[in-house]
């Protein structure tokens, strides 16, 4: 198993590539100066590419020097990872959700949500602290900062 | 009446009074919830900051720091788990002191020295800001590029683990600062036809995901059971002990006033060595780690000098030498003011009203920090799912209302994703924040310097100021090269300061 510089410094090779691909395709205006749009990009994508090969070769060395298998580095961090992810997927629906129903029920089906998902358990209690929650963000975002939230498709 | 009232807020600030107690009240809760570091404190606040007056703005993120240097050291005390890095010093005297049953006093002399700090801090700042700000009014392009090329010089100190994942997060932020418009030619750059990418990517956005949302979703990640049993009744130092705790205290302001100038030094290393400094001056060197409340005084005074010192760097230069001060770098941009050499010429007021807010948030951290002892632990033993619940509405409420915008979310979302990523794979985040804000700066410049001087580097070594900065960075890159291989060389198993990534 790769050990976490490893992961890291190939994520950069990848990065690192990618940016390059899109610096040698950037136009460049008649009017711009010697270095360019693109100059900078050039130079930093190649740092980055560099910089990757080298924490992958640090990693390598370091991997045959110490003989420690990566694998216990990675312990339990497939179900971190799950969990994180599972978060970032209700954030994503909030988005959606209040672009249809609008800020207020949309807040309180994500802090209902997000507790229950933390460990909450799904009681009138939690119901009623999501409802409460939602209401005094409103009061704040609306009516104390007069920030126009979404009002979602029906209203 | 009328005229009277708007005297006295004209007079006395009152206008500032405000945000320096909202900005303590807010950073001492922060600061005592174990993971809320200083600067996700400060960073939940920002998105607020966009309504309020610059001035106002500035002294709530400013406030909210040195509170959050204080809030930090509750539960190292109460439950042995330093809110803050910084705080971890406290965690060594001031937990056996809750132990013997002075879990009051311990709080007690933390506030005290913490108040005593923030003054000190104060009075660096004040003192030092301008002579330094004035010195840099003479900067021309080539010298500002070689600022941002000190700026960035930084990273090497930052990297602690490793150095080049240090550059490689921030060669990371320096990509992201070049979306949008180039600052040359006008062109857009890396925009794939997103309109709402033309004007770049904002460091608000990025900031609030690395910092705020990434930890969110490291706490989401992991079962953390932490309460507080009793709920104990701050108590002051007596006389006698107020006369043996000067030595560490000033022995704390020393290290927080040298360590908060150096950017990236930061609180954390402030505390440990005054630590250190004030077990080996002490006149009882055995009570140390069994509860010496001089091993409170030392680290609590130095943290919170650090909280005023290291706006120093921020403020002349516009280098943020830590995250907090990186959040605070936010909080000017969303102004639209650019800290640095013209900030005290164009925006004097705004500076003027710092060191006031700041004088008053020194003054409202020791009442504010007795009467908010009973809500930090309330909050500490409240139940994670509901308060991190919360923090996520905030966060996503906020930053939509920073320019009416999903598009702004879906981005703090991506940062948030990324921020989780570099947790994990053990990247440093600041670097990336001195990127992002660096970036424009350093390329601009760099290209301006080589228009004028019709493409001939030597400009960079001809300009004086150039000449000085560039070779200050190369000083400071060498510097902390060298005290690297020492400590790699002399590197002994049991190191007592770990810093995580994250700060």
């Amino acid at each position: 198993m790769f050990s976490r510089d490893f992961v890291g410094g190939l994520i950069a090779i990848l990065l690192g590539s990618l940016y390059l691909v899109f610096a040698f395709r950037q136009r460049v205006s008649a009017l711009a100066d010697t270095v360019g749009p693109a100059g900078m990009p050039k130079v930093l994508g190649f740092l980055m590419l560099g910089l990757g090969v080298i924490l992958c070769i640090q990693s390598a060395v370091h991997a045959m020097q110490t003989n420690a298998p990566g694998r216990y580095e990675w312990q339990g961090e497939g179900k971190r990872l799950l969990r994180a992810l599972g978060l970032v997927c209700l954030a994503v629906s909030y988005l959606v959700l209040v672009a249809i129903l609008g800020y207020v029920p949309a807040i309180t089906i994500l802090l209902a949500l997000v507790a229950v998902y933390l460990g909450a358990q799904p009681t009138w209690r939690l119901a009623f602290i999501a409802g409460g929650g939602a209401i005094i963000l409103w009061a704040i975002f609306v009516l104390l900062l007069d920030v126009p939230m979404p009002t979602g498709i029906f209203w | 009446m009328d005229s009277i009232l708007t005297y006295l807020t004209e007079s006395i600030h009152l206008y500032l009074i405000l945000p320096a107690l909202l900005g303590v009240a807010w950073g001492i809760v922060g600061g005592a919830l174990p993971g809320i570091s200083p600067s996700i404190t400060m960073a939940l606040l920002l998105p607020f900051t966009y309504v309020l007056e610059p001035s106002m703005a500035i002294v709530l993120l400013a406030s909210t720091y040195i509170g959050a240097e204080y809030g930090g050291s509750i539960p190292a005390i109460l439950i042995r788990t330093p809110g803050t890095n910084a705080a971890a010093a406290s965690v060594i005297d001031g937990y056996e002191m809750n132990l013997q049953g002075k879990a009051g006093l311990a709080l007690g002399i933390s506030l005290y020295s913490g108040v005593i700090g923030s003054f000190v801090g104060l009075l660096f700042l004040v003192l030092l800001s301008q002579p330094l700000a004035e010195m840099a009014l003479a900067f021309t392009p080539p010298a500002y590029f070689a600022l941002g090329v000190l700026g960035l010089s930084v990273i090497v100190s930052l990297s602690e683990e490793s150095l080049v994942k240090g550059l490689i997060a921030a060669l990371f932020g320096l990509m992201i600062a070049t979306i949008g418009t180039d600052p040359v030619s006008g062109i857009s750059r890396f925009t794939f036809g997103v309109s709402e990418l033309l004007s770049g990517i904002q460091p608000i956005l990025i900031m609030v995901g690395l910092f705020a949302l990434s930890e969110l979703l490291r706490q989401a990640s992991i079962i953390e059971d932490l309460r507080v049993k009793a709920t104990p009744r701050i108590r002051f130092p007596d006389n006698k002990l107020r006369k043996r705790l000067i030595l560490p205290q000033s022995i704390g302001a020393l290290f927080g006033g040298f360590e908060g100038v150096i950017p990236g030094a930061g609180g954390t290393i402030a505390s440990f060595m005054s630590y250190n400094e004030a077990r080996r001056w002490s006149k009882a060197k055995d009570e140390f780690g069994k509860g010496s409340p001089e091993g409170i005084a030392a680290p609590e005074t130095a943290n919170n000098t650090v909280a005023g010192t290291s706006l120093i760097p921020l403020l002349s230069f516009g280098i943020p030498g830590s995250n907090s001060t990186a959040i605070l770098l936010g909080g000017f941009l969303v102004h639209g003011l650019i800290p640095g050499p013209m900030l005290f010429a164009r925006s004097g007021d705004v500076i003027s009203d710092l060191y006031t807010g700041l004088f008053f948030a020194a003054i409202a951290l020791f009442f504010i920090g007795i009467a908010m002892m009973p809500v930090c632990i309330w909050l500490v033993n409240k139940p994670r799912p509901y308060l991190n619940a919360f923090i996520l509405a905030l966060i996503m409420s906020g930053i939509y209302s920073i320019n009416n915008s999903l598009f702004d979310l879906s981005v703090m979302l991506v940062a948030g994703v990324i921020g989780y990523l570099m947790r994990l794979l053990k990247f440093p985040f600041l670097p990336t924040i001195l990127g992002l804000v660096l970036g424009f700066m350093i390329e601009s410049n760099f290209r301006r310097s080589l228009l004028l001087s019709g493409d001939d580097f030597s400009i960079f070594i001809n300009d004086r100021i150039s000449l000085v900065l560039l070779s200050i960075a190369v000083v400071f890159i060498f510097g902390s090269l060298g005290r690297r291989l020492i400590r790699s060389l002399s590197a002994r198993p049991g190191k007592i300061i770990t810093d995580s990534p994250a700060e």
